[in-house]
């Protein structure tokens, strides 16, 4: 149907003699929404940190939108159109609000040292246009009120939205959510179900979401991959890995 | 199209506080007073300097320990260059056209300043290149900190042991082209227009995203070591144009820089408030007017008076016990602010006004 965003091909990583993740495959399409799961060790980070460029796999290949990104840098890659939150929030604190999106709008410029010092227009086209695409992702996000206040002064939720919205300012193919929902209560977990369901279709992204709260990854997710130990035990629709019981030995054992 | 966003009213209080600046300076220049002209200068070098050394420390949020060492670089490019233009153009050239006969300058003296100090600038603006290079891409915090210090004392060292860079003693200026506060004043003000601009674009804000998180920098497609080269490469440029300025003013003598200067650079700014511009040029002005002012007073204790230095150290454990943050913190001064401070006290006196009559009654 849809091109595909995001692909890994037995992707492994071994730190010291530890087999952190161990041939991990997996293909998402445009706009599709993927959870991946698993129990607390599993190596799902590992994965994300994989798929964004921190770590180089040890062996197997990544490829975005059909360019193999497997050895590139972790700035690089986000120019190829995949970008990332973080499990504990790591906002720019002591920027405000807007300038924190505006910093992932950076890769959409080019001006020179020259434009940025004597403010040409080329400098003001180009801000400008940064500047309404972050007003437009933080109202869609319901942080315009938010604007001029310093990332570290907002509650914990919103910085939570903000993370995201920093993300989406550089037009990523795929979204990478890690832990979204960690430390919110119930409310604020619906809430960011709704978000997420809203981004992705706003701004056109498949999303891939780490995720513990289980009402979450299998409410809004279209299939799941489930990872133990990492190694892959099992993909498929939300009610499919529900009933799976491999699924169940791993997070509840025999 | 630089001022087209500015709203009137701080463009022009901008411009009258530039102007009141540099005519403090021609004010300062024509007086009498040669301590007062040596204060004014080392004040408005000193904010250059310090200037610099905020943007590595408190923009970039790395530490640095060796601007000293840029500002000797700068200073001995500017000398190497102004004696080799002066040797090139001839003594009795400079005589007609240079200097004027009460021993000020022509315009030509002034162009002639103006592009040796600049030229010193770029050149150590590519030394900092070279040395961010080596060290920022690998090191951070401690580390950064100890390698900087280390390049800033082979600086040093190269400087007092070959006598065609100055030897122990410093090169002997006779080049003088008589810097003057106004001309301080003036590359004051285009320091800091530089700095506000850099740190208004896309590559301030690279900079400051590095400072406050490198991994979400990375991921948020920010290249961070070329930014942070980037911005060591700029705060080093400014540095070396302090320097070069230094270098043609009489008063100063070459033997002061060294791992003092680096360390009273970075008193000036801890003072002044890491990441606060405004901070940075006040507390410079403190610590100059201190030094050069307070300990040459006849009251002043003797002990103090051949001290001086003594207070640095008390400056530090007193500001990191109460006021961390420094004088300013990261605020900086804004015309807003200024006319919201009258605001303020118009209001505060109108309500006295109105409260008064209730207290009678």
């Amino acid at each position: 149907m849809s091109k595909v965003a995001l692909k890994a091909n037995n992707i492994s990583i071994v730190f010291g003699g530890l087999r952190a993740v161990e041939d991990f495959s997996i293909e998402i399409k445009e706009g599709e929404l993927v959870g991946l799961i698993g129990p607390n060790g599993a190596g799902k980070t590992t994965v994300f940190n994989m798929l964004t460029g921190v770590y180089i796999p040890t062996s197997g290949t990544i490829e975005l939108r059909g360019v193999d990104v497997t050895k590139m840098s972790a700035h690089n890659r986000v120019k190829m159109g995949i970008s990332r939150t973080f499990q504990n929030i790591r906002l720019f604190k002591r920027m405000s609000v807007l300038e924190n999106v505006k910093v992932s709008s950076n890769i959409n410029m080019n001006y020179s040292i020259f434009d940025g010092i004597f403010k040409t227009k080329k400098y003001y086209e180009q801000e400008d246009k940064a500047t309404a695409e972050a007003m437009e992702i933080l109202e869609v996000l319901g942080l315009s009120e938010y604007v001029n206040e310093q990332a570290q002064n907002l509650p914990y939720g919103k910085q939570r939205k903000l993370e995201i919205a920093r993300a989406l300012a550089s037009h990523p193919s795929i979204l990478c959510l890690d832990e979204p929902a960690a430390g919110m209560n119930p409310i604020e977990t619906e809430e960011l179900m709704e978000t997420i369901k809203i981004v992705r279709e706003k701004f056109n992204t498949a999303v891939l979401l780490i995720e513990h709260d289980m009402k979450l990854v299998m409410g809004i997710c279209e299939w799941i991959k489930v990872i133990s130990f990492g190694k892959e035990i099992a993909t498929g629709t939300p009610d499919e890995i529900k009933n799976n019981k491999e699924v169940i030995t791993a997070y509840l054992g025999e | 199209m630089l001022f087209k966003r500015m709203n009137k009213r701080n463009l022009v209080s901008t411009l009258v506080a530039i102007v009141a600046l540099l005519a403090g300076c021609i004010f300062v220049q024509n007086g009498e007073s040669l301590l007062w002209t040596k204060i004014i200068s080392k004040i408005l070098i000193f904010s250059i300097a310090a200037l610099a050394l905020n943007v590595v420390c408190g923009c970039l949020g790395e530490f640095a320990l060796g601007h000293g060492g840029f500002l000797l670089l700068g200073y001995t490019a500017a000398v190497l260059i102004a004696t080799f233009t002066k040797n090139m153009i001839g003594a009795d050239f400079y005589k007609e056209f240079v200097y004027t006969t009460r021993g000020g300058l022509q315009p030509l003296g002034y162009l002639i300043l103006t592009s040796d100090v600049l030229i010193a600038a770029v050149i150590t603006g590519l030394f900092g290149f070279v040395v961010g290079i080596i060290a920022l891409g690998r090191l951070k915090g401690d580390y950064l900190a100890i390698v900087t210090l280390g390049v800033s004392l082979i600086f040093v060292n190269i400087t007092k042991n070959i006598p065609a860079l100055g030897g122990a003693q410093g090169i002997n200026i006779n080049i003088n082209l008589g810097g003057s506060p106004l001309i301080y004043g003036i590359m004051l003000v285009v320091s800091i227009f530089l700095i506000l601009t850099f740190m208004k674009s896309r590559f301030g804000r690279a900079t400051l995203a590095c400072r406050d998180d490198n991994i979400a920098a990375e991921a948020c497609g920010v290249a961070v070591n070329k930014s942070k080269v980037l911005t060591f490469t700029f705060s080093a440029l400014i540095a070396g144009l302090a320097g070069a300025l230094y270098a043609h003013f009489n008063a100063f003598k070459p033997i002061e820089f060294g791992q003092d200067l680096s360390i009273e650079l970075l008193i000036i700014v801890v003072l002044g408030g890491l990441g606060s511009l405004t901070g940075s040029i006040i507390s410079a002005g403190i610590i100059v007017f201190y030094n050069l002012w307070f300990c040459t007073r006849s009251w002043v204790p003797e002990f103090f008076a051949s001290n001086p230095k003594i207070i640095y150290g008390i400056i530090l454990v007193v500001i990191m016990l109460f006021r961390s943050s420094g004088i300013l913190g990261t605020a900086e001064f804004s015309w807003d602010w200024f006319y919201g401070l009258f605001k303020k006290l118009k209001n505060k006196l109108i309500k006295n006004k109105k409260e008064t009559p209730k207290e009678v009654e």
